[in-house]
């Protein structure tokens, strides 16, 4: 069974032919409220970085920097330090993103990311969004509420998903309980 | 520990290796160059000091809503109009007392040498030593290497020149487009590395930075303690020479942990030792009339001075102003001073201190994030 996952599933996915740098970035949630001028900068400060099939791209542990967008190939997240389809949370694809959570802070990666196929990635890091923050703070502003929002999200998605656990194991163990009590 | 997957028919332009080799290959080139035209490898690393003292003040330029280029022009105009002015205003004070200094210091170290030549002498004569002639050589050498370093600074003209033309040039690009050089050198390391490169480039910057600029808050507090301190002994005895001029060396050295204070004490003592007692003890000697009868008592109230700048400086400003910020071994400091001195003179102890904290700070990140490299 595909393990759910609130933090590395892509929650947000939208459908769209463009496959400019900055229709993919428009898309992507974190700078979704960003204007064309704002847009062009983040162009600039971005990185393309190509990726070859079964190359890690980072590994459950590591300090992260930053987050990716996946302009094209696919690549598979995974909980742990092996890259297996068993150990296997989600399979990402163009235009999802990843690794969000490493823009707050340098925490140690939650999870393995491995491209799947020749893949090209658009890195945004924490240190330019310091940057951001430090010359142009409306536009920080903007993308830190972004980002707040996801998380915000995720955070429900997560609550959500553990009341529902919390609901089944509950259900189970009546059941368990009522199994005895009929037993005796 | 995982290790990544060989690459399947990749382009040899993205290997790992051809990127790192590439990288080596600017590194060296850049080194190179640097080293071949005189001048241009202090100018460079003065312009990177620079950027990091000048880099919060475009920020907040640009926060204020106005472009990145017109923020750089209006801070490097400023700061050659402050300069312009206070060349102005202070140069009677100023350029005349560095004039006088550097014309007496002649003088001083003369009359300074004479009287230890004499007591020397005396010591050694008593002691039996006088074959040996240790005390002459000690103060002779003392003598010259005391006036090549407060005189020359360790720069020719020529590399002055060099400065005054490369560093707002270079500082200039540097503030300008310091993120696209970044980004180049980034961008060249291998998906392996980049990571961990961005993270050891980001907490470099900033550790740096804010060594640089706390160590500018520092020097500029003591000098101005010193200043005041001596302008309180001018009140009580009288005035010390070329006070202005003496405490900015004070600021100045005091870059430098552990020796610098030292260093900034040598000039300041050997004013106050000549003013305050040897001159007037030489005009007693020769019959003409004395400013003031010769006293030890305003050369100790100058070292009471001194150490009352440096007691600021370590209980207040070194835990306040420097608390957060790198701390570099006092052994780095050592080795970075000496290597500073040979290659550029007095300017090059100074600038040796915040490029000691840049590659201790590098080393100890890789070596860092090298240990903890998953892959």
């Amino acid at each position: 069974m595909k393990r759910v996952s609130a933090l590395w599933g892509n929650i947000f996915k939208e459908q769209a032919e463009d496959k400019s740098i900055i229709s993919i970035l428009k898309r992507v949630p974190i700078f979704s409220q960003l204007t064309k001028t704002e847009l062009n900068l983040i162009e600039k400060i971005v990185y393309l970085r190509n990726y070859h099939e079964d190359e890690i791209i980072f590994v459950e542990g590591e300090q992260g920097a930053g987050m990716y967008i996946i302009e094209s190939g696919k690549v598979r997240i995974c909980l742990g330090p092996n890259t297996d389809e068993a150990h296997e949370i989600v399979v990402l694809e163009a235009g999802d993103f990843f690794g969000d959570l490493a823009l707050i802070d340098d925490a140690p990666r939650s999870a393995t990311a491995v491209a799947l196929s020749s893949s090209r990635l658009i890195g945004f890091f924490r240190s330019d969004l310091i940057s951001i923050i430090n010359r142009m703070p409306r536009m920080g502003v903007k993308i830190q509420h972004n980002i707040l929002k996801i998380l915000v999200r995720r955070l429900r998605k997560t609550d959500k998903n553990l009341n529902e656990i919390q609901e089944e194991l509950r259900r189970a163990t009546e059941r368990t309980h009522q199994t005895e009590g009929s037993q005796a | 520990m995982i290790t990544s997957h060989a690459a399947k028919d990749v382009s040899v332009i993205f290997r790992p290796w051809f990127k790192l080799s590439m990288l080596a290959v600017i590194a060296l080139s850049m080194v190179t160059f640097l080293l071949w035209i005189p001048g241009l490898l202090s100018s460079f690393l003065i312009s990177i000091i620079l950027v990091y003292i000048l880099a919060p003040a475009v920020d907040f330029l640009e926060r204020r809503g106005w472009s990145r280029i017109m923020s750089i022009l209006a801070l490097l105009f400023s700061i050659l109009a402050v300069v312009i002015l206070a060349g102005v205003l202070m140069s009677n004070l100023l350029v005349n007392e560095y004039e006088k200094f550097a014309s007496n210091l002649d003088e001083y170290s003369t009359l300074l040498n004479n009287e230890f030549k004499r007591r020397m002498f005396d010591l050694e004569k008593q002691l039996g030593l006088d074959r040996y002639e240790a005390g002459q050589h000690l103060i002779e050498t003392g003598q010259e290497k005391m006036s090549q370093a407060v005189i020359f600074t360790g720069t020719t003209f020529a590399t002055l020149m060099t400065w005054i033309a490369v560093v707002p040039l270079l500082l200039f690009f540097f503030l300008l487009d310091g993120y696209r050089i970044k980004r180049t050198f980034v961008g060249f390391m291998p998906n392996r590395y980049f990571e961990l490169t961005l993270n050891i480039q980001q907490k470099t910057s900033e550790i740096v930075g804010s060594f640089i600029r706390a160590k500018m808050i520092e020097s500029v507090a003591v000098g101005i303690c010193a200043y005041a301190g001596f302008l309180v002994v001018g009140l009580l005895f009288d005035n010390l020479n070329y006070a202005l001029f003496l405490a900015i060396l004070v600021g100045v050295f005091n870059v430098i942990p552990y020796l610098g204070p030292l260093i900034g004490a040598v000039p300041v003592l050997l004013v106050a030792i000549v003013q305050y007692v040897l001159l007037p003890q030489l005009s007693a000697e020769t019959g003409m009339v004395a400013a003031s009868a010769p006293s030890w008592a305003p050369v100790m109230a100058v070292v009471v001075v001194l150490l009352f700048a440096q007691a600021v400086d370590n209980v207040y400003l070194i835990p306040v102003v420097l608390g957060g910020s790198v701390n570099v071994h006092p052994l780095i400091v050592l080795l970075s001073v000496l290597l500073g001195a040979k290659m550029l003179g007095i300017t090059g102890m100074i600038i040796s201190i915040p490029l000691a904290s840049m590659v201790q700070t590098v080393v100890r990140e890789v070596a860092l994030g090298i240990k903890e490299l998953r892959h």
